[in-house]
């Protein structure tokens, strides 16, 4: 008679794809659709909404300051906006966050581009990203591309803006 | 705070780790008091949004004093929806983002917030003192809004036994605990019926409390 596996294997098995799914999955299942509306408050002018960002690739990065990769790729953000390509353009999202903090956060890594404030998370919850930092490639009518998840490079995010322009 | 960073890991790497780590030595499958099984999605015909344990089971005792001194029984919640998890104030990446995420539930749920009750674990009897844990919930925006139970490291380690939880010290840092990372969604009967891993979505939970509290 053949033994049933122990559940122990299979719950393992099952366990391995999911983290796998985890791990190569590059889709949020939000491609190709319209960018959720992004949050009012600001922490560094000027305000964007969605509108704003139509015309060119956009990039929304999602960080807090209590994220400690948020801090790896803070110096490479402001590097990026320092040389965004004409039409792009780039806004922070401080999401679940304290705002004395998350002003601390863009004073110390001298950030100069716009960055918006959602304490709550209630809207980056719609962008479905599942880790900080994430960070979500517009195209030019404001349709989701990718989300890129974790601390990334200049070039990584200017492959990003490409990938967005070409959509 | 000083927090140390995992230096050799991302973002993703770490929550997925923890993730792995918990599922293969503190979560699922092992326990008398875990579930035995859970799948990672809701199933067609399945009720919940996050993984559901099967068969449900009664949870582990949880009994101890919170950050305010104040003694907790996991019992007391009985008839409303709990969710509890096992974290540090000190851990850099997986931890403030479940809390955030549970923060985030929090708003989405609005009034129907009073309903869920968030309890966490504390994993480091050491690091997690009252001070740091207000300070912790402080930046967090959580102050008021979850119990943060903590202890000695005899009276954790008895729930991480009972909970089949993992809680070490990590190679990567002195400050730094490797540790189990789900949220348990437990009923109001008491029984620990949906899994979360640390990359939950916050929707997930709005979705899952009102069955959670029926």
């Amino acid at each position: 008679m053949r033994r049933a596996l122990p559940p122990a294997l299979i719950v393992l098995a099952v366990v391995g794809v999911f983290v796998v799914e985890i791990l190569t999955a590059s889709s949020n299942g939000n491609e190709g659709e319209p960018a959720p509306p992004l949050p009012a408050a600001v922490l560094r002018a000027p305000k964007v909404t969605l509108a704003d960002l139509r015309g060119g690739p956009a990039l929304i990065n999602f960080w807090a300051s209590w994220c400690d990769p948020c801090r790896e790729e803070a110096a490479e953000l402001e590097r990026l906006y320092g040389s965004l390509p004409t039409g792009a353009h780039l806004v922070g999202v401080d999401y679940t966050d304290q705002e004395g903090p998350a002003r601390a956060f863009i004073k110390t890594y001298g950030w100069t581009f716009p960055v918006l404030s959602d304490p709550d998370g209630v809207f980056g919850a719609r962008y479905r990203f599942t880790g900080l930092p994430s960070t979500v490639a517009l195209d030019s009518r404001g349709r989701i591309v990718r989300t890129l998840r974790g601390p990334q490079t200049v070039s990584d995010l200017r492959r990003a803006l490409n990938e967005a322009k070409r959509d | 705070m000083n927090r140390k960073r995992i230096t050799s890991l991302g973002w993703l790497s770490s929550a997925s780790l923890a993730v792995l780590v918990a599922l293969l030595l503190g979560g699922c499958g092992g326990s008398q008091s875990s579930a035995e099984t859970a799948q990672p999605a809701a199933t067609e015909g399945g009720r919940y949004s996050g993984g559901e344990a099967k068969p449900p089971k009664l949870a582990a005792p949880l009994v101890l004093h919170d950050s305010l001194g104040h003694l907790v029984n996991l019992e007391e919640y009985r008839g409303k929806a709990v969710l509890v998890t096992f974290i540090y104030t000190h851990c850099p990446d997986v931890c403030p983002l479940i809390v955030s995420h549970l923060k985030t539930a929090q708003a989405l749920l609005g009034p129907k917030a009073k309903r869920l009750q968030i309890v966490a674990v504390s994993t480091d009897p050491r690091g997690d003192t009252p001070k740091t844990v207000a300070a912790f919930l402080k930046a967090h925006g959580m102050t008021g809004r979850m119990r943060y139970l903590i202890g000695n490291r005899g009276e954790l380690g008895r729930v991480w036994k009972d909970w089949n939880i993992v809680a070490k010290p990590a190679k990567a840092g002195r400050d730094l605990v490797e540790h189990s990372a789900l949220v348990y969604g437990i009923a109001a009967n008491g029984k620990i019926t949906t899994l979360y891993p640390a990359n939950f979505n916050p929707s997930q939970i709005v979705h899952d409390v009102p069955l959670l509290e029926r």
